[in-house]
């Protein structure tokens, strides 16, 4: 294998420059106060070991990872779309962790300790941004950690005890959480869907975790209820998780299914 | 049943780690050192796994066999621990109210607030189904990493088998794997990456008491609270479970304080090697991406290191140490 087989410099120097706008998106302040840490610790620090930790070992870092050879070499184990990961291996938060403790440490009284530890506190609290604000964090009333619609509908399918083999076809945004409870109950599509584009005029496909263009996911968005149970039909699909807010052209029961259950705005349907 | 599967927890998230920690801590003569008995001996105990699942996977074995076999060494294990420890296996030194400060307080409240808000809420991801869902299947179905009859391995995913890791202890926990990996081993882990925080502090502020909480503090608060939302600790406080964010929020900074431990003129001890080596193994088994973000700085480290001490046994050391990164890249090669 030759590691070195379409090595091109200026697009490696693309990518690292894309990979380090990913990992420092926003957030200049972090980089200039680790960068003042770091220039701090080459300047102040007499432990050898810790210099060389949090100094030396940085910038070696760095120039690994702004090294397009590297980068090239790396893609034949790391997905380029997770390769900004690799700034991890940068101990960022233990350098300023360290700066501020040091900080601290250099002061004589305890009070004056507690006082200094407090305002570094509250500097972070008002200026920061906290991990959860860009949203996430929901309550949920298991501890499958999932949404309880997901828990409600696995559990009804599983339950249900008319058909042994369990084929169901769900709403895209609950895909990814049923197999997570019963992975017996096989899925018409899961998170990752065939996607189907135009490339150069051909139709393309690939598997991709954004269902646009994939044409079941968006026909049973679009609630036509013929497609649906025609391609119901064809799959042998015997239940069918739908949405009681969305629109639906015609409703299930005309055309051999039956309401078995029915909870958090989701209807469970069974083929009779 | 809650009864058994708490107990079932303790003993294989708590009690075994410390007892498997102990091979290596035993002959330290620091005191107080359960805390990090215990990080090591979760290395161990995933260590294990990793050497035992990998051929096991590759000649397609039965899901069920890894686990029983895993069950029968550890246990092995255990006992040996116990015997070779017998009389010492505990160490506390007496415990002194005066001595605790507010440092320490805060420390802890600010931990059991994290392992609150994992408890108690949950941050869906839809990033991590594929492998949970594979833990699921391996349970249900027994095949390991091959998605049907026929079909080729997924290597990724069965070079790095955290799924079957998790399969395996919800098992023995008597819990559903979703409910082990979302909610159970997490809030371990958020303890877990604390502690070891604790221990790096210790490591960089040696015979200061209240650095090393002030330390953890700001460590806990810069992965919580800090100027940016992607750095390697905030990924592993919002998704605790992923390998990736293990090896990011909890192996990569015991790896810094090992390395200020083994590549050290006056300890250079065998032990710290190995402790070393469990990392490696540990964060193999949690990500592929361990062959580039967990080598790469054992190498740049052990130069570094070897220049200062004018040292050759550290490169010779690490080079033992990156065996499994080695093995791990050249699998990946040939299978992908």
């Amino acid at each position: 294998m030759n590691f070195f087989e379409g090595f091109d410099f200026n697009m490696e120097k693309e990518k690292i420059k894309a990979l380090f706008y990913h990992f420092f998106d926003n957030v200049l302040l972090s980089l200039i106060l680790f960068s003042l840490c770091v220039l701090y610790i080459f300047l102040t620090e007499k432990n050898k070991k810790i210099r060389d930790l949090f100094g030396w070992y940085v910038i070696s870092i760095i120039i690994i990872v702004w090294n397009p050879l590297v980068i090239h070499i790396l893609e034949n184990f790391i997905n380029f779309s997770s390769m900004y990961r690799l700034y991890y291996m940068i101990p960022m938060y233990p350098v300023i962790a360290y700066c501020f403790t040091k900080v601290i440490q250099g002061l004589s009284k305890k009070s004056k300790k507690i006082l200094c530890t407090v305002i570094i506190f509250s500097v972070v609290l008002i200026f920061g941004k906290s991990i959860y604000s860009e949203g996430g964090l929901r309550e949920v009333n298991n501890f499958y950690k999932l949404p309880d619609e997901s828990v409600f509908v696995a559990e009804a399918i599983y339950k249900d005890e008319k058909y042994k083999e369990k084929r169901a076809i769900v709403p895209y945004g609950m895909s990814s959480h049923i197999q997570q409870i019963h992975s017996t109950i096989q899925l018409a599509y899961t998170r990752i869907v065939k996607s189907y584009s135009l490339e150069n005029g051909l139709p393309s496909t690939a598997d991709t975790d954004d269902p646009a263009g994939n044409e079941l996911v968006e026909k049973f968005s679009e609630g036509d209820t013929k497609y649906i149970v025609d391609y119901c039909n064809s799959q042998r699909i015997n239940y069918i998780v739908y949405d009681d807010n969305s629109y639906l052209e015609e409703p299930f029961e005309n055309y051999g299914f039956e309401k078995i259950d029915s909870a958090y705005n989701f209807s469970v349907y069974r083929r009779i | 049943m809650i009864i058994l599967q708490g107990f079932q927890a303790i003993v294989w998230l708590m009690i075994i780690p410390y007892l498997l920690g102990k091979f290596i801590t035993s002959k330290d003569e620091e005191k107080n050192k359960m805390l990090y008995t215990w990080v090591i001996g979760t290395c161990i105990q995933m260590g294990i796994f990793f050497v035992l699942a990998i051929p096991m996977i590759l000649i397609r074995f039965k899901f069920q066999t890894l686990r029983n076999l895993y069950f029968t060494i550890i246990v092995i294990l255990c006992m040996i621990s116990i015997w070779l420890n017998r009389g010492k296996i505990i160490k506390i030194s007496k415990f002194n109210l005066k001595s605790i400060s507010i440092f320490q307080i805060v420390a802890i409240i600010l931990t059991f607030l994290q392992v609150f808000i994992i408890f108690k809420y949950s941050n869906i991801n839809n990033d991590d189904s594929s492998f949970v869902v594979l833990s699921n299947q391996m349970i249900d179905y027994g095949e390991m990493y091959y998605y049907e009859e026929g079909s080729p391995l997924n290597a990724r995913r069965a070079l790095a088998p955290i799924s079957a890791y998790y399969s395996t202890l919800s098992q023995y926990l008597f819990v559903h794997v979703t409910i082990f990996t979302h909610t159970v081993f997490p809030i371990v882990l958020v303890i877990l990456a604390n502690v070891i925080y604790y221990y790096l502090g210790k490591t960089l502020f040696k015979e200061d008491k209240d650095s090393p909480y002030i330390f953890m503090l700001f460590m806990i608060l810069a992965n919580y609270y800090f100027f940016r939302i992607k750095g390697a600790g905030s990924y592993f406080f919002r998704f605790t479970w992923f390998g990736r964010s293990i090896v990011a929020g909890m192996l990569l900074p015991l790896l810094w304080k090992i390395s200020l431990d083994c590549m050290n003129k006056e300890k250079n001890k065998i032990k710290d090697w190995l402790s070393l080596l469990f990392v490696v193994l540990a964060s193999c088994l949690c990500s592929e991406m361990s062959v580039a973000i967990i080598s790469i700085p054992i190498v740049i480290l052990t130069i570094i290191n070897s220049i200062r001490d004018k040292k050759l046994s550290y490169l010779l050391k690490s080079v033992g140490v990156l065996i499994p990164c080695l093995i791990i890249a050249i699998c990946y090669l040939i299978i992908r």
